[in-house]
């Protein structure tokens, strides 16, 4: 070659309206079947984790003497993994024949539907796990011995089913608590696991309805 | 992204991003895929730009962090090439570039490292050295070195006596 490479750059490019543009078509077609077979996987892999678990709880219980309630918190986190592999199914249906904008906004709504759906089992969860755990440790040696203890230090409290009311009480409020602010706790779970998704979800949506504009 | 936006702030500099974009990418595929990407993340980044620099040389800025980014996306993932190694199969026809003897430049700018193209590519662009450096974040007396030893370097690949 006999051309410097500022020469050859020179003549290459001797008009820039040789430069073809690529069209800006398609932009958001990768991005969109990406986010989505993320979410896919993501939640695929927390379902095996919730059976795992469910698993794992119900063979360590029965190991440590509290079976019923280790089949207790089996039942519950099966009824998760039930409801999951619905929203599974489900999520396969959406139609993936329109455009991406649409593909995304089916997505989301798909996904609303889910936390809400979610969201009612787990303020049914959340107490009923405490609650659980709560008669169990009742029911335990040292919960006998906490109760003793109690009664002998104020040995006019009011006793219900062999416990103080003052702890039955307790347990009722956090318990409420726990029904009442389900939904917030949910979502926290939820968005430890999927929140940076549904945050590009909701910048590609509200892009691409920029973009619509 | 508006049309409006994409027709006057982005089309006029086209010519820049296919440059640079072309640079960082073996086939077809990946450079269109480059260059919307630049595109979105230039409108995305727009309300970024505070008149402290041209509008060109913050789109040579934008282009190169998007590229280089994008590569090493795709160095992670193993789905796209590594620059250290000249790819078997090369896009050898290209509608965009009409000399053999460029496909042949970019080819050899493909061999260089990741900062050293985008400082090549700046400087065939003639960009002064000070606003290499700014973009590169270097100093232009380190540019000055750099761009001695890079063209060196092709040089060497093209198989350019050097004067």
């Amino acid at each position: 070659m006999n051309n410097s490479i500022e020469e050859i750059w020179k003549k290459g490019f001797i008009s820039d309206d040789a430069l073809v543009a690529p069209k800006l078509n398609d932009l958001y077609n990768k991005k969109s079947k990406n986010i989505v077979d993320k979410f896919e996987m993501v939640f695929k892999w927390n379902l095996i984790g919730l059976l795992v678990f469910a698993v794992v709880v119900l063979v360590v219980s029965s190991i440590q003497g509290i079976p019923y309630l280790g089949l207790f918190i089996s039942a519950m986190l099966m009824s998760l993994v039930i409801r999951g592999r619905k929203e599974q199914n489900s999520l396969k249906l959406l139609d993936k024949s329109g455009s991406s904008y649409q593909y995304l906004k089916s997505f989301d709504d798909w996904l609303k539907q889910m936390m809400i759906g979610y969201g009612k089992l787990y303020s049914f969860f959340y107490p009923a796990l405490f609650l659980s755990i709560a008669t169990q440790i009742r029911n335990t040696e040292f919960g006998q011995l906490a109760i003793n203890g109690f009664v002998n230090e104020y040995p006019d409290t009011v006793m219900l089913f062999a416990t103080p009311l003052y702890l039955l009480l307790a347990v009722a409020v956090i318990a409420s608590l726990l029904l009442y602010f389900s939904g917030v706790l949910y979502r926290i779970d939820f968005n430890s696991l999927y929140g940076r998704m549904l945050t590009k979800l909701k910048d590609i949506i509200s892009d691409m309805e920029e973009l619509r504009r | 992204m508006g049309s409006d936006f994409y027709t006057t702030s982005i089309l006029p500099y086209a010519p820049i991003i296919i440059k640079i974009c072309r640079a960082y990418t073996n086939n077809q595929q990946d450079f269109e895929d480059y260059y919307q990407e630049v595109c979105l993340q230039i409108w995305r980044s727009r309300d970024n730009f505070k008149h402290q620099s041209e509008w060109s040389t913050w789109i040579y800025k934008l282009s190169l962090n998007v590229c280089l980014t994008y590569l090493k996306k795709a160095k992670n993932t193993h789905q796209h090439f590594v620059s250290d190694r000249l790819p078997e199969e090369l896009i050898e026809d290209s509608q965009n570039f009409n000399e053999q003897s460029i496909d042949q430049l970019y080819r050899a700018i493909r061999q260089l490292s990741e900062i050293d193209r985008g400082v090549i590519l700046l400087y065939l662009e003639e960009r002064p050295y000070q606003e290499i450096a700014a973009i590169i974040g270097s100093n232009a007396n380190n540019i000055g070195v750099r761009i001695k030893r890079i063209k060196q370097r092709l040089n060497k690949i093209l198989n350019i006596k050097e004067n």
